[in-house]
C-alpha cells in the first residue's frame, strides 16, 4: 500500500461536485477506479474525491490505425506518448480538508485548471473514511448517473485493505451496514450495491 | 442558399459526360504512351538526348529524363531495413492578413523522429516563429503567401537536417510534397537567396549521407508523359494527326504506371527532372523521382517520391527509401499515406482557435505597451458574426 | 431492587411507537424465538420504569421485496446477514400495565435531590398513565422486577403460584387481595384446574388468612384422591392439614370414600324455605304456578312448618263422603288446595315434583346433631370445612345444599358483622370466609344467579367478610354481573371463544390479552388477571406434588435468614 503521496495528473476542468484530471497513458501511477484522491486547492484547503471514470477519447487517426493489420511498436509508443490525448480521470468530490480538519462537506470552491491531483496514502484513506459516520456516501448515492454499485465496491475494497492493514477489519462491515441503512428504502439500488460488494469476495 | 441548385442541377449531366469522356481519352492516351514507354524504354540514352536537343529550342521544357536505367524497368519491394531512424517534418503557417487586428505571420515547423522496430517513444519538436512584413524581404517587398510558403519549405528541410545530426543509426528524412523548391514570385533576388540557402541545406544532407526525400500523394504530374510525347513527336513514323491529338490530352504519369506497378511496393525506375529550375540542382543534387505503388490491395495507389541524385545512385539507399515509404504507408491501413508524415502534419497544424488566440495575445501586448489598438477589418468583423443559431 | 441483578439482563428491543390505547411497539433486537407472547418485560426510561406484557410479535420488512426474495443465495453470507439485520425485523407489541418512578441514577448527584424532593414517600407501582419515550430499552423482567410487582414469597401473605414462563422467576399472588374480593379459577376440563385449586387452597390454609368452606361436589379436595389421568395418588387437604380441615358428610351415616367424616350434616325440614324450592325450578321442572302455591303453603302453615306439612299431605287421597260420593281426604293436597283457594292441580303437581326432595335422607324432621352450627363454629374458629357430597352428587343435591348452607352462613356472618360493628368491644369480628364453589355456573348462571345467595355474596358480602372462590370450566355460563365482580381471575387454557371473552370481561387491554389466553399451553400454563393481580401475566403454574408440599409445609415464618435474603438478591457472601 502506498505511503507517500503520488502525483497522478493535473486538472482539466472542475466544478464543486466533481472534476476531471488528465494524465499520460503510460504513467505508472495511473489511478484505478474507486481510488481516493486529493487536490490541494489553496493553502489549507484540499478537495477529496473518488475516481469514478477513466476514459480515453479516440480520433480519426487512432480509428484508422486500429484497422491496420500490424502496428509496429514505435507507432504504438508514439501514439500513447506523444499524441495530445490525455487519459481523462473523472472524480466525484466527496469531502475536503480545511485547515487540517477533514470533513465530508464539499470544499467552498472547486480546484482550478492544472491543479495537481494526488493519490491518497493509506493513512489518508483511513483518516478520511473514519471521519464522521461515513457521511461521504451521500455524495456517491446522490450521483445517479454514476455506476454507484461498482464505484462503492471498488472504493470499499481499497479502503478495506487500508483498514485491515492497520488492524481494523470491522470497518468494512460498518460501511456495509451504513449503506444498507441509507438505501433500505431503495431496493434496486441497494441490491445492485450489495451484489457488487458480494462480488468482492471475502478478503 | 449560397448555391443555386436549380442551375447546378441542369449543368451536372453535361459536366459528368464531359469528364467521363476526358477520362476515357486520357486512359486511351495513357495506353498509347505506355506502348511507347515499352518500345523506347530500353534506349534511355536516346530519350535523354532527345530531351537535351528539345531543351535547346524550348527553354521552358519541363519533363522527365531517364536516369541511369531503362524507364520501363519495375522494381519489386525490397527487404525492409530494420532499426533505422526516421524523421519527418511538416510546417504550417499563418499567412499575413490586413484584416486582422495586428498584421503578422507565423511559421510553425514540427519534426517527429521515430526509431523503427523499437518501443521507445517518438521525439517531437516544434518551432514557431512570428514574422512581420520586414522579415525575410529586408523591406524590399511585402511578405506574401508565396514567400512564406518558400520559407516554410526551407525551414522544414533545415529542421530535418538539424534533427538528423548526431544519430548513430541509418537516417531517412521525409517531407510532404516535392523536394524541388518551386514557387511563383516576382522578387528574383529574394528567390535566388532562398534557393541558395536551400541548396546549402541539401548539401548538408549529402555531407551527412542522410537520405532526404519528398512524398507526393495522389500526384497529377505528367513529367514522364511529356517525355514520351516528345519521343512520339520525334519518331519518323509518327502519325502527325495522332500526335496533335495527344498534345491536347493531359495524361498524368500515374495513368501510365498504374497497370505497370501491380504489386504492393513496386516502384518505377528513377527519373531525373528536367526543368528551367533544375539547373540550380546539379550533379549529386540533381532532383530525381520514382513512382511507387503504396496500396496493399490489388488496386494500385501510386505516389511520387522525390530524392536527390546521390541517393538515387545508391541501390541500397534507394531500396531503403522504397521499403520505408511503403512500410510507413502500410501502417495507415486502407488509406495508405506515410504515418510519420501524418504525425508531422498533426503536430505542425495551426488551428483556427490558435490563430485567434495568438491574434489576441499580440493585440493585448500591443495595447499594454501603449500602442493604439488596431481594429480588425469591417469585412472580417462581418464574417465573424455568429451564424444563424438553432433554438433548442 | 439491586442494580447488579438488573444489569444481568440484556435489552431485547427498543420502543419505536405506540400509544396507551393501542399498546406499545418495540423493535426486537434478538432473534424472535428468544421471546414469547405473554412474556413480562420492563421498559426503562431515565426516571421511570414501565412494566408490560408482550402481546404480539410481527415480522416486518422495510420493503416487501427484502422478505420475498431470500438474499442468502445472491449475496455473501456476511452481507446477507447485515442486510437481513437492517431490513427484516420483528416488532413486539407490548401492553403497558404498570409504571414505577425510579428516579435518577443512584450514583448521580441528581439522585440526592430527587430523594429529598420526594421525601419519605417510597416508590410504588401505579397503573400506567403515560408512555415511555422513543428508543426506551425493553428488557425481559428479571427476578427482582417480578418480585417488585408480584411480591416475594418471603413476605407474609404472598404465595408462590408459579414461575415466569421463560426465565422461571417465582411469581406470587397476594392472598390477602385474592380473598378480599371474590375470585375465579377457570380452565377447560383437564387443564389442571383442580390441582391449581388445591395449590391455592393449600396456600390459603397455610397462611391462615381465612376460613374456607369448600363445596366438594366430586369429593376431590378433602381426602386423598387418584389423579384421573396419571392414576397417581393425589393428597387431600385433610391429610396435610388434619387439625385445620374438617370433612363434613352429607346425611346421617354418610361416608366419604369409605371413611367416616368428621361429622355429618343434616337439615331440618324447618330450614327449607320456599325460595329454596324455587331455586330448583329447572331441576324439578316446576311450573309458573309454583310461587303462588308456596306462598299459600307458608300462609297456611307458617315458614317453619310448611315443608313438613306439605310433605305429610297425601295427594289423590280420597274418602267416601256421607252422600257416598268419593271426595278428597282431609289430609290430601286437594283438600288443602280447596280450602286455601289454590289450584288443586297445581298443588298436586308441586307435591309430586317435590317428592324427590321429600325422599332426601339429609332433610329430616329433627337432625341428630346441629351440623350447621358445628360448621359455623368450626369456620369461626379458623377451621376449614370440606363438605363432601358423598353419594349425593347430583345437581339437585348440590344446588339445594350449597344454597341452604350458604344462606344460613351468610345470615350468620351478616348478623355477626352487624353485632361487631354495633358493639365493637364485646363481640369479635367474624373470621374472613371464602366459599369455594365448584361447577359454579350451575348456581351462578343467568337464570339462577338472581335467586341464589351466591350472587349476593359476590356482589355484596365483601363487607361482611365473605367472598367466593369460583371454580368453573364454562365461565361464559356465569352471569356477567357476577363475573364482573371477580377481582382475581386465574385462568388456564380455554377452547371456547365465549369463555375467553367472559374471563376477560371488564378488564383493560382485553383485545391484547385474548390472543395470549387462546394460545396458553393446555397444561400448567395459566394467566393471572384482574384487580387482585398487579398486571396480567402468563405463568407456569406450580406442580401439585411432593416437592410442593415439602416447600409449603417446610416454609418457616418469622425471622428470615439474612444470608438467605442476600443470596436471593444476587450477593454471594
Amino acid at each position: 500500500m502506498n505511503t507517500t503521496p503520488i502525483e497522478i495528473g493535473r486538472l482539466l476542468r472542475s466544478s464543486l461536485t466533481g472534476f476531471v484530471a488528465g494524465c499520460r497513458v503510460d504513467q505508472p501511477s495511473l489511478p484505478v477506479f474507486g481510488t481516493l484522491v486529493r487536490v490541494p486547492i489553496e493553502d489549507q484547503l484540499e478537495a477529496f474525491g473518488l475516481v469514478y471514470d477513466i476514459h480515453m477519447d479516440d480520433d480519426g487517426l487512432v480509428r484508422q490505425l486500429a484497422t491496420s493489420h500490424s502496428l509496429p511498436p514505435e507507432v504504438i509508443a508514439d501514439n500513447r506518448n506523444n499524441r495530445n490525448m490525455p487519459v481523462e480521470i473523472s472524480i466525484i468530490t466527496v469531502g475536503r480538508r480545511k485547515t487540517g480538519i477533514l470533513s465530508h462537506l464539499l470544499p467552498g470552491h472547486p480546484p482550478v485548471s492544472l491543479d495537481v491531483l494526488y493519490r491518497c496514502t493509506s493513512q489518508e484513506v483511513r483518516d478520511f473514511t473514519t471521519t464522521g459516520r461515513l457521511g461521504y456516501f451521500r455524495h456517491i448515492l446522490r450521483a445517479e448517473e454514476l455506476p454507484v454499485g461498482e464505484l462503492l465496491a471498488a472504493h470499499l475494497e481499497q479502503a478495506r485493505a487500508a483498514h485491515r492493514e492497520s488492524g481494523d477489519p470491522a470497518w468494512f462491515k460498518n460501511a456495509t451496514r451504513e449503506l444498507i441503512t441509507l438505501l433500505r428504502d431503495d431496493y434496486p439500488t441497494l441490491m445492485s450495491v450489495l451484489n457488487a460488494l458480494s462480488d468482492l469476495g471475502p478478503e | 442558399m449560397p448555391i443555386n441548385y436549380h442551375q447546378v442541377q441542369q449543368q451536372i449531366p453535361d459536366f459528368c459526360k464531359r469528364a467521363s469522356n476526358q477520362r476515357q481519352e486520357a486512359l486511351m492516351a495513357a495506353g498509347l504512351l505506355r506502348d511507347t514507354l515499352e518500345k523506347e524504354g530500353p534506349q534511355p540514352g536516346k530519350l535523354a538526348s532527345l530531351v537535351e536537343s528539345e531543351s535547346a529550342t524550348n527553354k521552358s521544357l519541363r519533363c522527365a529524363k531517364p536516369f541511369q536505367e531503362s524507364p520501363a524497368c519495375v522494381h519489386g519491394l525490397p527487404e525492409i531495413t530494420r532499426g533505422i531512424t526516421l524523421i519527418a517534418a511538416d510546417g504550417s503557417q499563418i499567412n499575413p492578413s490586413r484584416h486582422r487586428q495586428v498584421e503578422f505571420s507565423l511559421i510553425n515547423v514540427a519534426t517527429i523522429s521515430l526509431q523503427t522496430d523499437s518501443d521507445s517513444p517518438s521525439t517531437i519538436n516544434t518551432e514557431s516563429t512570428i514574422m512581420d512584413n520586414f522579415d525575410l524581404t529586408a523591406g524590399t517587398s511585402f511578405l506574401t503567401e508565396n514567400i512564406i510558403a518558400l520559407e516554410r519549405d526551407i525551414r522544414e528541410r533545415k529542421a530535418l537536417l538539424e534533427q538528423a545530426s548526431g544519430s548513430n543509426t541509418p537516417l531517412l528524412t521525409l517531407t510532404d510534397g516535392p523536394l524541388e523548391l518551386f514557387r511563383e514570385t516576382n522578387d528574383a533576388h529574394l528567390i535566388g537567396k532562398m534557393l541558395g540557402e536551400y541548396i546549402t541545406i541539401l548539401n548538408g544532407f549529402l555531407e551527412k549521407r542522410v537520405i532526404t526525400a519528398g512524398y507526393v500523394d495522389k500526384p497529377q504530374s505528367d513529367l514522364v508523359a511529356r517525355l514520351l510525347k516528345l519521343s512520339i513527336k520525334n519518331n519518323n513514323t509518327r502519325n502527325l494527326q495522332e500526335y496533335d491529338r495527344m498534345e491536347t490530352i493531359r495524361v498524368a504519369d500515374i495513368n501510365i504506371f498504374n497497370p505497370v506497378l501491380q504489386n504492393p511496393g513496386d516502384r518505377t525506375s528513377v527519373f531525373a527532372i528536367h526543368s528551367p529550375w533544375s539547373k540550380h540542382f546539379k550533379d549529386a543534387l540533381e532532383l530525381c523521382f520514382f513512382y511507387i505503388n503504396v496500396s496493399q490491395t490489388d488496386k494500385p495507389y501510386l505516389a511520387r517520391v522525390e530524392l536527390p541524385a546521390w541517393c538515387a545512385s545508391s541501390p541500397s539507399l534507394l531500396d531503403t527509401l522504397q521499403a520505408v515509404v511503403f512500410q510507413q504507408c502500410v501502417i495507415m491501413g486502407s488509406r495508405p499515406y506515410p504515418y510519420i508524415l501524418h504525425r508531422a502534419h498533426e503536430l505542425a497544424l495551426i488551428t483556427f482557435e490558435e490563430t485567434t488566440q495568438l491574434d489576441s495575445m499580440l493585440a493585448q501586448k500591443m495595447l499594454d505597451s501603449g500602442s493604439s489598438q488596431e481594429m480588425i477589418s469591417n469585412k472580417q468583423s462581418a464574417k465573424d458574426l455568429p451564424g444563424r443559431g438553432r433554438y433548442i | 431492587m439491586n442494580a447488579s441483578i438488573r444489569d444481568k439482563n440484556k435489552p431485547i428491543g427498543y420502543i419505536i411507537g405506540g400509544s396507551l390505547k393501542e399498546s406499545l411497539r418495540a423493535r426486537l433486537i434478538v432473534p424472535p424465538q428468544e421471546v414469547r407472547e405473554g412474556s413480562f418485560v420492563v421498559i426503562r426510561t431515565s426516571d421511570w420504569q414501565f412494566y408490560g406484557l408482550i402481546t404480539d410479535l410481527q415480522l416486518g420488512a422495510t420493503d416487501p421485496r427484502f422478505a420475498d426474495e431470500p438474499s442468502g443465495e445472491r449475496l455473501q453470507s456476511a452481507i446477507s446477514d447485515l442486510l437481513q439485520g437492517q431490513t427484516l425485523f420483528t416488532t413486539l407489541e407490548v401492553l403497558p400495565t404498570l409504571m414505577l418512578e425510579r428516579g435518577p441514577d443512584p450514583g448521580s448527584p441528581e439522585y440526592a435531590q430527587w430523594r429529598e424532593k420526594r421525601g419519605a414517600i417510597s416508590s410504588k407501582t401505579i397503573p400506567v398513565k403515560t408512555i415511555p419515550s422513543h428508543y426506551a430499552e425493553v428488557l425481559p423482567a428479571n427476578e427482582g422486577d417480578v418480585a417488585e410487582i408480584f411480591g416475594s414469597e418471603t413476605s407474609s401473605g404472598y404465595f408462590r403460584i408459579g414461575n415466569t414462563r421463560e426465565q422461571g422467576h417465582p411469581v406470587c399472588i397476594d392472598l390477602v387481595k385474592l380473598i378480599q374480593r371474590s375470585s375465579g379459577i377457570f380452565g377447560a376440563t383437564g387443564t389442571g384446574k383442580s390441582f391449581l385449586t388445591r395449590i391455592i387452597l393449600s396456600g390459603l390454609i397455610k397462611e391462615k388468612l381465612a376460613s374456607l368452606l369448600i363445596f366438594d361436589m366430586h369429593n376431590e379436595y378433602g381426602l386423598d384422591d387418584t389423579a384421573t389421568d396419571t392414576q397417581e395418588s393425589v393428597p387431600g387437604l385433610k391429610g396435610k392439614f388434619p387439625a385445620a380441615v374438617r370433612i363434613v358428610g352429607l346425611g346421617r351415616g354418610a361416608s366419604v370414600r369409605g371413611q367416616a367424616p368428621d361429622f355429618n350434616l343434616e337439615f331440618a325440614q324447618s330450614d327449607i324455605q320456599p325460595q329454596d324450592i324455587e331455586l330448583l325450578t329447572h331441576e324439578l321442572n316446576l311450573k309458573d304456578t309454583t310461587p303462588a302455591t308456596l306462598d299459600a303453603l307458608v300462609s297456611s302453615f307458617g315458614i317453619e312448618n310448611w315443608y313438613s306439612k306439605f310433605k305429610a299431605m297425601k295427594p289423590g287421597s280420597v274418602i267416601q263422603g256421607e252422600d257416598g260420593k268419593r271426595m278428597p281426604a282431609p289430609d290430601s293436597v286437594e283438600t288443602w288446595a280447596l280450602e286455601n283457594n289454590v289450584n288443586s292441580l297445581a298443588a298436586t303437581s308441586l307435591h309430586n315434583k317435590m317428592t324427590r326432595l321429600f325422599h332426601l335422607p339429609y332433610i329430616v324432621e329433627q337432625p341428630a346433631a346441629n351440623g350447621l352450627n358445628e360448621i359455623i363454629k368450626a369456620l369461626q374458629n379458623g377451621q376449614h370445612i370440606v363438605l363432601s357430597f358423598g353419594d349425593h352428587e347430583n345437581d339437585l343435591d348440590y344446588l339445594l345444599v350449597t344454597n341452604l348452607l350458604t344462606r344460613r352462613i351468610r345470615e350468620k356472618w351478616v348478623e355477626m358483622t352487624n353485632a361487631h360493628r354495633s358493639h365493637i368491644e364485646r363481640t369479635a369480628e367474624p373470621r374472613q370466609l371464602v366459599v369455594v364453589l365448584e361447577e359454579a355456573h350451575k348456581l351462578l348462571n343467568h337464570e339462577m344467579a338472581r335467586q341464589t345467595t351466591f350472587s349476593t355474596i359476590a356482589r355484596e358480602m365483601r363487607k361482611y367478610g365473605v367472598t367466593l372462590l369460583v371454580i368453573d370450566q364454562r365461565p361464559s355460563q356465569i352471569y356477567s354481573e357476577v363475573m364482573s365482580q371477580l377481582g382475581s381471575r386465574i385462568c388456564g387454557w380455554l377452547g371456547d371463544d365465549d369463555d375467553i371473552h367472559a374471563v376477560l370481561s371488564g378488564l383493560a387491554g382485553r383485545d391484547a390479552l385474548r390472543g395470549m389466553l387462546a394460545r396458553l399451553q393446555p397444561k400448567e400454563e395459566v394467566i393471572l388477571l384482574g384487580w387482585g393481580i398487579p398486571m396480567p401475566l402468563v405463568i407456569q403454574s406450580r406442580r401439585y406434588d411432593n416437592q410442593f408440599w415439602g416447600e409449603l409445609l417446610g416454609k418457616t415464618h418469622g425471622k428470615v435468614n439474612e444470608t438467605q435474603i442476600m443470596k436471593e438478591l444476587g450477593f454471594q457472601s
